[in-house]
């Protein structure tokens, strides 16, 4: 848990910055952890260095006037090394007392500050020397005598006295406090210039980096053609130039891709062109198809009208005949079965020829030349609704219906005679709407059928397309309608037919 | 340490420098020796007397033997021929010959003054038949290189000790003869030498006798601080001293003692007669010239270049 709410701190302060910010801190930081070790440094060493500079300042001057006084005393001359002694304690304010002895210890000098100084800096004692210059004085008898350029003798020394120097403590306080004061105020100067040029190092960083952030957002926006000034050095520089090459890189394979998208469309179109082509010339041939289909059928149901139905109507009149003739002639038993199979063939001939009737009426719907699309349909309705335990049909007809005509009548015929039959089938239904609409407002010029029934419905996913429902699909294909089966188990079953009314589609293709 | 081991080792130090001495004159018999005048004779009854190995003895064997190439060179505690006439290098070595009996000629050189005469003092009957060449300057040159320094006379104080009374006469006939004022200060005993300094103080110049009474490596720096605070010029005894923060002075090398020993001996070969001791005759001058500047003296070359060298006239 803690982990994560320290990664969580760790992207909040760290990841999620810009590189100016991360440079400031990475600048900044070690600064201020410099800043705050001097500044620690300085408060814990102060005591010790104020300590130092007593000892240093008063091992110094005991060494110093020690130094001075081996003449006076050696020479007696104290006056004169008591005035040095005394202009020193004068001007140096650090010195709170000052006394030479000799080598018995008896207090030869003491001058003592007039200022009121404390003694509290503490007591720094040097021992006076008489040191022997290296000349040979002739005296002795135990190496010959040379007064030309011989090797020196070695120095020797005595002692004679000692200086003690008592300090005060005041002033090296007052110098350490100064000195405090002086690097509290150096860092309060550098630290703020420090963090400042932080800053503008940063700012300086920073620019070639926007300059190549903004690039790359330039790039990314599809902006391949951008050219970078480049005039700084090291990894800038060559971050810059990489930018430069990338987008020259970029820029030359868009280019290329251009041109072979552009050469891929060019074959894609050819491609729908010769789709198009190929699915007008499908549809022609579906037309085609169906109009050949409905000529033989016309020739067909012309044959049967004609020649069965003549030949039915032949029989049934020489039948009518001969049970006249039957009637005419006296009753026996021939007579009776001479009448018996007369009223047969006439039952037979009657039956024949409504049959013969039905079929030529389904096979050529010459009631679309007489009454139209809509008196068709209704003619067809009424024809089906006459069947035993058929429902109950009604047509909704809206519209310029009697603009239809030709080879989208036949269509549209069809295609409901297809829908009401597979009804009467298959749906147990106890209603029927029937819907032909024409649409005609600007370009939205269509004709809308629909056949609507209460039925069973079925599942589509389980039930094989049949024939007649392939066979309506391509007869919406040829007329490039659209054809919509809604249904569902014990839904009932809605077909919606879309059929364009385009001039060239109102009129099809000549067959 | 024990007294026993402390006899050993001193017995030990004393073999090693006889040792070294006969090494020494091995050396120098073996050293080519350089053409000498005409004038120069060799002596096979001349012995040189040293008694140690140093720096400084070695370089005065080495010249005496290119000056004498037949002469012995041998420890000075070392039996000599009663004849032959000895050169005794240094205190020790001239204490040592007058302590034997002999009927040669003492020769002692690179000795002071002082020292020579406090050794001659307590020889007995062979005092007579020794000199000496004295190791420090000549008064006379010394007198004769203030007045170069100052250009004119100056008064020149002289601090004589016990050691050195005798050298009053000497120094007065150097101040006649250099026309230089003297003012001779004697040191008795219970003197200080600041006392003394603070009587002359007067006087522009110190003339340095060395009288270890008086100077010493002990005061030498006091003495020259009080000088120097009085404005007085120190005119002292050797080169080292120069250095040490004296004026000037006169000092003789190695070669030059040994040109006038050379002589000496020469003219004792010559006429028989062994003259008195003198101070050295050939020398040359060190100036410090900072202290000159301190003291607002302006040195010529012919302060610099006061010199008597051997054959010069």
């Amino acid at each position: 848990m803690t982990s994560a709410i320290q990664k969580r701190v760790w992207a909040w302060s760290w990841k999620n910055r810009s590189i100016s910010w991360r440079l400031s801190v990475m600048a900044i930081i070690p600064l201020m952890l410099m800043a705050l070790g001097e500044l620690v440094y300085l408060l814990n060493s102060s005591p010790y260095e104020a300590r130092q500079d007593l000892r240093e300042h008063g091992e110094i001057l005991a060494a110093a006037v020690a130094e001075n006084s081996e003449y006076g005393l050696t020479s007696g001359n104290l006056k004169d090394l008591e005035r040095v002694v005394r202009s020193l304690v004068m001007a140096d304010n650090w010195i709170y007392k000052i006394e030479v002895l000799d080598a018995n210890g008896t207090l030869k000098v003491a001058v003592r500050s007039k200022e009121t100084r404390q003694s509290n800096g503490g007591v720094f004692g040097a021992r006076v020397y008489r040191r022997a210059l290296p000349v040979d004085d002739f005296g002795r008898d135990d190496a010959p005598h040379f007064t030309g350029e011989q090797q020196e003798r070695a120095e020797t020394t005595e002692m004679i006295g000692e200086v003690r120097v008592v300090l005060s403590q005041q002033q090296a306080e007052t110098k350490q406090q100064r000195r405090i004061l002086s690097q509290l105020f150096l860092l309060a100067v550098v630290v703020p210039t420090s963090v400042w040029v932080a800053t503008l190092l940063g700012k300086a960083l920073h620019r070639p980096m926007d300059i190549a952030i903004r690039a790359l957002r330039d790039i990314r926006g599809g902006d391949y053609a951008v050219q970078l000034d480049v005039d700084d050095g090291g990894e800038m520089g060559e971050l810059l130039d990489a930018i430069n090459e990338m987008s020259g890189s970029l820029d030359e394979a868009k280019r290329n891709l251009e041109r072979k998208v552009q050469a891929r469309t060019r074959d894609l179109e050819a491609s729908r062109n010769e789709a198009l082509k190929a699915d007008a010339e499908k549809r022609r041939l579906i037309q085609k198809v169906d109009s050949a289909v409905e000529d033989e059928r016309k020739s067909i149901a012309i044959e049967i009208h004609d020649e069965l139905n003549a030949a039915l109507l032949g029989a049934r009149y020489s039948s009518r005949r001969i049970l006249d003739m039957v009637a005419a002639s006296p009753a026996t038993a021939e007579s009776a079965v001479i009448r018996e199979s007369a009223e047969s063939i006439i039952k037979v001939t009657s039956e024949l020829y409504t049959s013969a009737r039905k079929i030529v009426r389904r096979l050529r719907p010459e009631v679309l030349d007489m009454l139209g699309l809509e008196g068709a349909v209704e003619e067809m309705l009424q024809t089906y609704e006459a069947a035993p335990g058929a429902p109950a049909f009604t047509l909704k007809a809206t519209g310029d219906v009697g603009q239809v005509e030709g080879a989208l009548a036949i269509a549209a015929y069809r295609l409901i005679q297809e829908c009401v039959s597979n009804v009467v089938k298959h749906a147990q239904a106890a209603e029927v709407i029937v819907m032909v609409q024409v649409r005609d407002q600007g370009d939205d010029r269509a004709l809308r059928l629909a056949v609507i029934d209460d039925g069973v419905g079925f599942d589509p996913d389980q039930v094989q397309e049949g024939i007649g429902l392939i066979g309506m699909k391509e007869r919406v294909y040829a007329f490039a309608g659209t054809l919509e089966l809604k249904t569902g188990p014990g839904a009932g079953t809605h077909v919606e037919i879309l059929l364009p009314l385009a001039p060239s589609d109102a009129k099809p293709h000549a067959i | 340490m024990s007294p026993s081991a402390i006899v050993h080792l001193q017995t030990r130090r004393r073999w090693l420098a006889r040792a070294g001495v006969l090494l020494m004159g091995m050396g120098a018999a073996a050293a080519r020796p350089a053409p000498l005048p005409a004038a120069t004779r060799d002596r096979r009854d001349l012995v040189i007397a040293v008694s140690d190995s140093g720096e400084s003895t070695r370089k005065v064997v080495t010249d005496l033997r290119r000056r004498f190439p037949r002469a012995q060179v041998s420890d000075a505690k070392a039996p000599a021929s009663r004849r032959a006439m000895v050169i005794a290098v240094g205190p020790v070595a001239l204490r040592a010959v007058m302590a034997e009996v002999g009927e040669g000629r003492v020769v002692s050189v690179f000795t002071s003054s002082q020292v020579y005469h406090s050794i001659i003092e307590t020889a007995g009957e062979r005092r007579s038949a020794a000199t000496a060449i004295y190791a420090e300057p000549s008064p006379a040159a010394q007198l004769r290189l203030v007045g170069m320094l100052f250009k004119r006379p100056v008064r020149t104080a002289v601090v004589l000790g016990g050691r050195t009374a005798f050298l009053e006469p000497s120094l007065q006939r150097a101040s006649a003869a250099t026309q230089m004022p003297l003012v001779v200060e004697n040191y008795g005993a219970g003197d200080s030498i600041n006392g003394i300094l603070s009587r002359t103080s007067d006087a522009p110049a110190i003339l340095a006798i060395p009288d270890s009474l008086v100077y010493n490596s002990e005061n030498l720096r006091t003495v020259l601080l009080t000088t120097y605070r009085n404005g007085q010029a120190v005119v002292g005894f050797s080169a080292a001293l120069v250095r040490a923060g004296a004026l000037a002075t006169t000092y003789s090398e190695v070669e030059e003692i040994n040109a006038q020993l050379e002589e000496l001996v020469n003219d004792y070969d010559g006429n028989g007669r062994l003259p008195e001791p003198q101070f050295p005759k050939y020398f040359r001058t060190l100036i410090n010239e900072d202290v000159a500047r301190s003291l607002n003296l302006v040195v010529d070359e012919i302060a610099r270049n006061f010199a008597y060298r051997p054959g010069q006239r």
